[in-house]
C-alpha cells in the first residue's frame, strides 16, 4: 500500500511546515515488513522523485512485491518539494533530507536499518548519507564516481581500435562530409589513444573526489558492515569497462567482502531500454536477498549501534539521528551550511 | 496537505493541489493535464511553476498523475488514452470538490491536451474552457516521433532488448512501455474524434501555424466553438533532455497562459 507523506519541517514548532514530498510504500504489516531494511529512493540529477523513466516507482513496487518497504521522495527544491531555507548548501541539505526520510520510516516502524539507492548525483548523496548516519546498512550506487587505470585505458583503446563499426562510421563521415579524406579516420585514431588515466574532475557539475578519498569512504562503510552494490554502465566506459578495473583502481583498500561491483555494458546511464531496467531490478533484488535473506530478521538498529559502541538512535533524544548525521558530515569533510 | 492520493482506494491517483492565494474564488479553478512518458518528466518543473503562478493569481490549481504514470497506481502499460480521459474527469471532480469553484478550465499539454479535449466531450458539467498547449493531433505521427526519438539515442547494443517490430508501432519508447491498447488508440486518433462540442470555448497554444494545427482549429470551429489560436515563440523548447537538465522554464509561455486564465470569460 502506498501513501503520500510530507515531512522535513525542521524542529518541532517550526512554522515553516513540512516541505518534502514523498510516497511511502509499506507492503504489509510493519512487524513483518520492517524485519528487513527499508529502501530510500530519491532524485537522480534533477529528475523528480519518480526517477528517470519512472525507475524509482518501478523499483519501489518490485521491492514491495518482495515485502520490502520504501520511501521515494524529492530532495529540497526538486520535484514537488519546496526549496530549502536560503543559504543552505545543496549537499548538506540533501543529506539532511535523506536523514529526515529515514526518520519517517523509523517512525513508521522500520527497525532493521535502511538502504539508499541512488543514481549518478543521487549515488553521491546516497553514500554521503550512509557515511553520516549509522542507521544505513546498505547502498546501491548506480554510476557512482569512476576512476581510470592504465589497464582499463589500454583495454578501452584496444576495444576502440578493433571496433569495425566505429571505423565504418568514420569512413562514412569522411566520404559524406567532403573533408580531407583522412580526417574522419584520424579522429578515430586519436580517440582510440587519448589519455584516460586521469579521473574526470567534473561531470555535469558533479565534482569527483580524489580516488583515495572515495576508497577510504567505501572502506569505512564496508568496515561498518554496510553492504554495497555498485553498478556501472557505458556512461563510464572511458574509465572502466570491467569490474576488474575497479579492483585495480582500489587495490589498496579492503572492503571486507561487502562490496559488489557490476558493469552492465548493455545499459546506458539512465537505463532507457526496458530490458536494461529489468536486469537492474533483478540484480538489486538478488543482491538484497543475498544480504538480507527472506525470513531472517536483520539486526535491529539499536543492537547494531550498541555493537558499534554508539548510542542506539531509537533511544536517543529527538533529532539525535540528525545530530549524528551532521556530525558525520563534518567527519566526511562536508561543511554544514557552507 | 497539498500532495495526496484520490480516486479509488484500489487504484489511487497522485495529485498536488495548489490552493488559491489571497481572494480565492474569483478566478476559475484550473486542472493541468500533463504529458506522458519522457515528456511528462521534462514538463514536471514547468507545470509546477505554472500551477504556483496560477494559484498566486487566485486560481486554485490541481496537477495529477494518470494511472500508470508518475506516482499514481498502475504499471506503465495500464495507461491508455481512455484511462487518461477517465482520470481527467476524476481529477476534475476532485478539483471542483476541493476548490468549491463554480467553474474550471483545463490546460492540457501534448497528449494530455488530446485526452482532455476528448474527455470534455463526455462530461455533462465539464470545463468552462480548454487550453490545448502543443497538442498531439495525429496519434500515428506521435508514435513515429516517439520511435524516432529513441532511435536517435546513442544506446549500446543490447541482445536482451526486443527489436521493434515496426518503427511506426513501438512497444517501448524513451524508457516506457506502450501497451497494445494505447498504440491502437493512438493509431486511430484524429480530429475526426471530435464529434461533440467539448466545451464553450477553447484556446490552442502552439509553436507554429502548422497544417495540423489548422486542421484541429477547423475541426473545433466546425463544432461551433470559438477558438483562440496563439503561437508561442518559445515553442517546444522545454521538450528536450538538455532543457530539463538546465531546469529550463519557458517563462513567456507561462506568462501567456496565466494571462489567458485571468482573462477567461
Amino acid at each position: 500500500m502506498e501513501r503520500v507523506v510530507e515531512f522535513g519541517g525542521g524542529e518541532e514548532g517550526d512554522a515553516t511546515g513540512d516541505r518534502l514530498v514523498g510516497v511511502l510504500n509499506r507492503p504489509g504489516d510493519n512487524d513483518v515488513v520492517y524485519r528487513r531494511p527499508a529502501a530510500l529512493l530519491f532524485n537522480a540529477g534533477i529528475v523528480h522523485r519518480i526517477g528517470p523513466h519512472r525507475l524509482n516507482v518501478k523499483l519501489a513496487r518490485a521491492l514491495a512485491a518482495k515485502g520490502v518497504a520504501s520511501l521515494r521522495f524529492d530532495i529540497s527544491g526538486l520535484g514537488d518539494s519546496a526549496p530549502a531555507p536560503a543559504g543552505a548548501h545543496y549537499e548538506t541539505q540533501a543529506l539532511e533530507d535523506i536523514v529526515a526520510a529515514a526518520d519517517v520510516l523509523e517512525a513508521d516502524g522500520a527497525r532493521a536499518g535502511f538502504i539508499a539507492i541512488g543514481m549518478c548525483s543521487g549515488a553521491d548523496n546516497a553514500y554521503r548519507a550512509a557515511l553520516a548516519d549509522p542507521r544505513f546498512v546498505g547502498l546501491t550506487l548506480l554510476d557512482p564516481y569512476a576512476y581510470g587505470t592504465p589497464r582499463a585505458k589500454v583495454a578501452r583503446a584496444m576495444e576502440k581500435a578493433t571496433d569495425l563499426g566505429r571505423w565504418k562510421r568514420a569512413i562514412g563521415r569522411t566520404l559524406g562530409g567532403g573533408q580531407d579524406s583522412s580526417a574522419g579516420v584520424a579522429a578515430v585514431q586519436s580517440e582510440s589513444t587519448e589519455a584516460t588515466d586521469a579521473a574526470p574532475e567534473a561531470d555535469n557539475g558533479r565534482v569527483y573526489p580524489p580516488l583515495a578519498d572515495f576508497g577510504r569512504d567505501l572502506q569505512a562503510l564496508t568496515t561498518r558492515d554496510v553492504k554495497i552494490l555498485i553498478r556501472y554502465t557505458t556512461y563510464v566506459e572511458e574509465f572502466l569497462t570491467d569490474p576488474s578495473h575497479f579492483r585495480d583502481a582500489f587495490g589498496a583498500f579492503d572492503f571486507a567482502g561487502n562490496l559488489d561491483v557490476d558493469v552492465d555494458r548493455r545499459a546506458d546511464h539512465t537505463y532507457v531500454r526496458l530490458a536494461a531496467q529489468q536486469r537492474l531490478f533483478s540484480r538489486i533484488s538478488s543482491w538484497y536477498d543475498a544480504c538480507w535473506p527472506e525470513g531472517v530478521a536483520a539486526p535491529e538498529m539499536g543492537a547494531r549501534a550498541a555493537n558499534e559502541g554508539e548510542a542506539p538512535a531509537s533511544n536517543a533524544a529527538p533529532n539525535t539521528a540528525k545530530g549524528v548525521a551532521i556530525e558525520g558530515l563534518r567527519r566526511a569533510g562536508v561543511r554544514p551550511g557552507s | 496537505m497539498p500532495a495526496f492520493h484520490f480516486g479509488s482506494s484500489e487504484a489511487p491517483l497522485f495529485g498536488y493541489y495548489h490552493p488559491a492565494e489571497a481572494r480565492a474564488g474569483l478566478r476559475p479553478a484550473v486542472l493541468i493535464c500533463g504529458p506522458i512518458g519522457e515528456e511528462g518528466a521534462r514538463a514536471h518543473r514547468m507545470l509546477r511553476v505554472l500551477a504556483d503562478r496560477l494559484a498566486a493569481k487566485g486560481a486554485p490549481t490541481l496537477r495529477f498523475d494518470y494511472r500508470g504514470a508518475g506516482d499514481s497506481a498502475g504499471a506503465c502499460d495500464e495507461l491508455t488514452l481512455s484511462t487518461m480521459g477517465a482520470d481527467v474527469i476524476a481529477a476534475h471532480d476532485e478539483l471542483m470538490d476541493m476548490s468549491r469553484a463554480s467553474r474550471a478550465l483545463w490546460i492540457g499539454l501534448r497528449l494530455g491536451a488530446s485526452a482532455a479535449v476528448r474527455a470534455a466531450q463526455r462530461v455533462p458539467r465539464g470545463p468552462a474552457g480548454v487550453i490545448l498547449w502543443d497538442p498531439v493531433i495525429d496519434g500515428a505521427v506521435y508514435l513515429k516521433e516517439l520511435s524516432s526519438a529513441q532511435a536517435a539515442m546513442p544506446l549500446p547494443d543490447d541482445p536482451d532488448a526486443k527489436a521493434p517490430a515496426s518503427a511506426d508501432d513501438p512497444e517501448e519508447a524513451m524508457g516506457f512501455r506502450l501497451s497494445p491498447a494505447l498504440r491502437a488508440e493512438l493509431r486511430a486518433m484524429s480530429n475526426a474524434d471530435l464529434k461533440r462540442k467539448p466545451t464553450r470555448r477553447a484556446m490552442i497554444l502552439a509553436g507554429a501555424a502548422t497544417p495540423e494545427i489548422a486542421s484541429l482549429h477547423e475541426a473545433m470551429t466546425d463544432l461551433e466553438m470559438p477558438v483562440d489560436e496563439r503561437h508561442d515563440t518559445e515553442g517546444a523548447a522545454w521538450n528536450s533532455d538538455d532543457a530539463m537538465n538546465a531546469y529550463y522554464v519557458p517563462s513567456r509561455t507561462i506568462d501567456d497562459l496565466v494571462q489567458a486564465v485571468e482573462g477567461w470569460r
